[in-house]
């Protein structure tokens, strides 16, 4: 043990005696380390983002259109729908036997790029996410009026936004387009972090959306008209369609005959999807990327393994005087290749680490900014098994290379002996 | 032929009392008993009908380079295996130990300073010095039952050696060539082995280095008790030793065209 402890001494003074070449190596190492790992955490954080966003919803049913668009918008309020599905449309599918709940939901406004979802107080009854968790107020009640809006935990922190606050709506998702300026919305609650999109939105009534667009035609205001918000109170507000409808069943066995029936129905055509079954198609979509990428960062560690077998091994001819040496002060043959995959083996470690640290920093400073632009919520948190995993296997293979110039020192240290003749 | 190696077998712990006084061990520091050495690839033979080494004994060995001490220094030094005959080594018989065994007997007996190139060049002198004692658990001990520690060991030789007490945090590479081979021989000299080995260590010296550093290294091997088998082509050194051996007559060679029976007959008469 003793022996091992010195040699493990010699090792780390050696592989710093060489810090200028090692280190190239250690920051190959850490550069795959970071590409390894870094990929495995995103994948995992947004699928568990996934996964997060919604449950208990059996269907999602809008206009007839792509699946995976359909989720992408109802669920994560990605992009826009390209129609929208009528809201007579909506109440048949709600008075359906089988049907237990319904949320409906309209989006195309914003507010600070946070997008406006408007819906009904159903939505804070029966809306699910992970693993069938409820929604909570943070602060202060559900929007109940037109003109109230209840604010996600992340836009109520973000904006600095308590009750009572008054804030104005803008229509469309950019940053450009026109306001509803004369008909500003005051904040009633604020929900509790939920870790999905339903943080990073502003909910309203279906009943205020219709209002804010009373006098609007078209995406744009209607020139020389323009009706108060307290006129606007007083008209009928009922929706002529809604974006998506979120759909709850009595039974869930019986998912597949809705789904059928809601697509084959008479009159607008709809489209039914299940979302487990768009979300596994996405991940697919992503697991080719995935691979891909993966590929990459497996070719990436094995030049930073190569760079280390050549560096170690350029350095040997060097070092054979060195391994003379201690060869006679007693080490065996056995002991010069334990010195040198220790010393493979420190640069693997060092650079191993100095690689989860820098993912540490690089997802401090840019996770924060990945989940405002594309609401992914990747974060920083401890390296997970699957991770250790993969840094052990960045390890072994790391030692693996370690033992090619190891080898080749034994076979050098076992001819040359105590006599190296160069 | 003195005896089988079993007979001398010691226990690993060295003997309380040092050589210092008392009557010394009855084995000697090193003996070659009817040796012969061939190279696998059969160009080049060794053969050494007696030699020993007693304790404390310091031998002067000259011959012209090439000639085959370093195959000598390899045998001795248990490196190297021959075919016929054995090796004895502060009692103990190399034949009949395995690789790793010889690999710390070495250790345990033997401190070795070579031409050049002594030093691991990225420990400091200290640690250089120190290097035995990272190896063997024997050394260690008798530096420290000598010194209180080995570190201390070390200072103390280092100091003895005439180099000031700045040079041990110093890089080894920092040091003139006569620095380090002090160096080498205060880390040769490091737990007192029984047998000091020297491949021509004052070869890279300048000449009127060559033998202050003899004597130096005579006087502590004196100092600490251990043989001294001392390899060199240069014959003026011959006169501080106790002995002057030719390796000429210590050993008959062969080359691959000669007789092999007349090798034979050599090695084992």
């Amino acid at each position: 043990m003793s022996r091992f402890v010195a040699l493990f001494g010699l090792a780390v003074r050696s592989a710093w005696n060489r810090r200028m070449t090692l280190g190239l190596i250690v920051m190959c190492v850490a550069l795959s380390a970071i590409l390894l790992v870094g990929l495995e955490r995103i994948r995992s954080q947004v699928r568990a983002g996934f996964v997060q966003a919604i449950s208990g919803t059996d269907l999602v049913v809008g206009a007839r259109g792509g699946q995976l668009q359909l989720i992408l918008y109802a669920v994560f309020h990605m992009g826009g729908a390209a129609n929208n599905l009528g809201w007579d449309s909506a109440q048949k599918v709600a008075a359906m036997d089988e049907v237990d709940w319904t949320i409906p939901l309209s989006m195309g406004d914003s507010h600070q790029n946070y997008p406006v979802v408007a819906t009904t107080e159903d939505f804070f009854k029966y809306f699910r996410y992970r693993r069938g968790q409820e929604l909570t107020m943070a602060a202060g009640v559900p929007f109940s009026d037109v003109f109230e809006v209840t604010l996600g935990s992340e836009t109520a922190r973000k904006l600095g936004y308590g009750l009572g606050q008054e804030i104005v709506l803008r229509h469309g998702l950019g940053r450009q387009g026109p306001e509803h300026g004369d008909k500003p919305f005051v904040v009633t609650g604020i929900l509790a972090p939920t870790g999905s999109p339903v943080d990073r939105s502003l909910y309203i009534s279906l009943e205020s959306m219709e209002a804010i667009h009373i006098d609007w035609r078209g995406g744009a205001p209607i020139r020389g008209f323009s009706v108060s918000a307290d006129r606007a109170r007083r008209m009928n507000l009922t929706p002529k369609s809604i974006t998506a409808l979120l759909v709850g069943l009595k039974n869930r066995r019986q998912v597949f005959s809705l789904q059928r029936e809601i697509q084959n129905a008479p009159g607008e055509a709809l489209t039914a999807v299940m979302p487990g079954v768009a979300l596994d198609q996405l991940q697919q979509l992503l697991g080719t990327g995935e691979k891909a990428l993966f590929l990459v960062s497996v070719l990436v560690t094995a030049s930073g393994l190569m760079g280390l077998i050549s560096a170690v091994l350029a350095g040997l001819g060097e070092r054979r005087r060195e391994l003379a040496v201690l060869r006679s002060v007693g080490a065996r043959p056995m002991d010069i290749l334990i010195l040198l995959s220790l010393e493979s083996l420190t640069v693997t470690a060092c650079g191993l680490f100095l690689g989860f640290v820098a993912l540490a920093v690089l997802l401090a400073a840019f996770g924060p900014m990945a989940n405002d632009l594309y609401g992914l919520p990747i974060y920083l948190s401890w390296p997970t098994a699957r991770e250790g995993a993969l840094s052990l296997a960045i390890l072994l293979a790391g030692n693996l290379a370690g033992l090619v110039p190891a080898v080749r020192a034994y076979f050098l240290s076992l001819g040359d002996g105590l006599t190296v003749s160069v | 032929m003195t005896s089988s190696g079993d007979s001398f077998e010691t226990t690993e712990k060295p003997p309380i009392s040092t050589s210092s006084s008392g009557a010394p061990p009855p084995h000697p520091a090193a003996a070659v008993n009817g040796l012969l050495f061939r190279w696998p690839k059969g160009d080049f033979s060794l053969a050494i009908d007696s030699f020993r080494l007693s304790r404390g004994e310091r031998v002067f060995i000259s011959g012209p380079s090439g000639c085959g001490k370093s195959t000598l220094l390899s045998l001795v030094a248990g490196i190297l295996k021959p075919q016929v005959g054995d090796v004895l080594l502060d009692g103990r018989s190399l034949a009949s130990l395995s690789g790793p065994a010889r690999d710390r007997l070495r250790g345990d007996k033997i401190g070795f300073i070579f031409q050049q190139f002594n030093l691991v060049p990225y420990l400091g002198v200290l640690d250089n010095v120190l290097l035995p004692c990272r190896f063997s658990a024997w050394r260690a001990q008798r530096a420290a039952e000598a010194f209180g520690s080995p570190a201390e060991a070390a200072k103390e030789l280092v100091f003895r050696l005439g180099l000031g007490r700045d040079v041990l945090n110093r890089e080894v590479a920092r040091l003139s060539v006569g620095q380090q081979q002090r160096v080498a021989a205060a880390r040769a000299l490091m737990g007192r082995p029984p047998l000091l080995v020297a491949d021509e260590p004052t070869s890279a010296l300048d000449a009127d280095l060559r033998l202050s550093f003899l004597r130096l290294l005579i006087g502590e091997c004196r100092e600490a008790g251990s043989a001294l088998l001392f390899v060199s082509h240069d014959r003026a050194l011959a006169d501080e030793f106790d002995r002057s051996v030719s390796f000429g007559d210590l050993a008959k060679q062969g080359a691959s065209g000669q007789d092999d029976s007349q090798i034979g007959r050599g090695a084992v008469k």
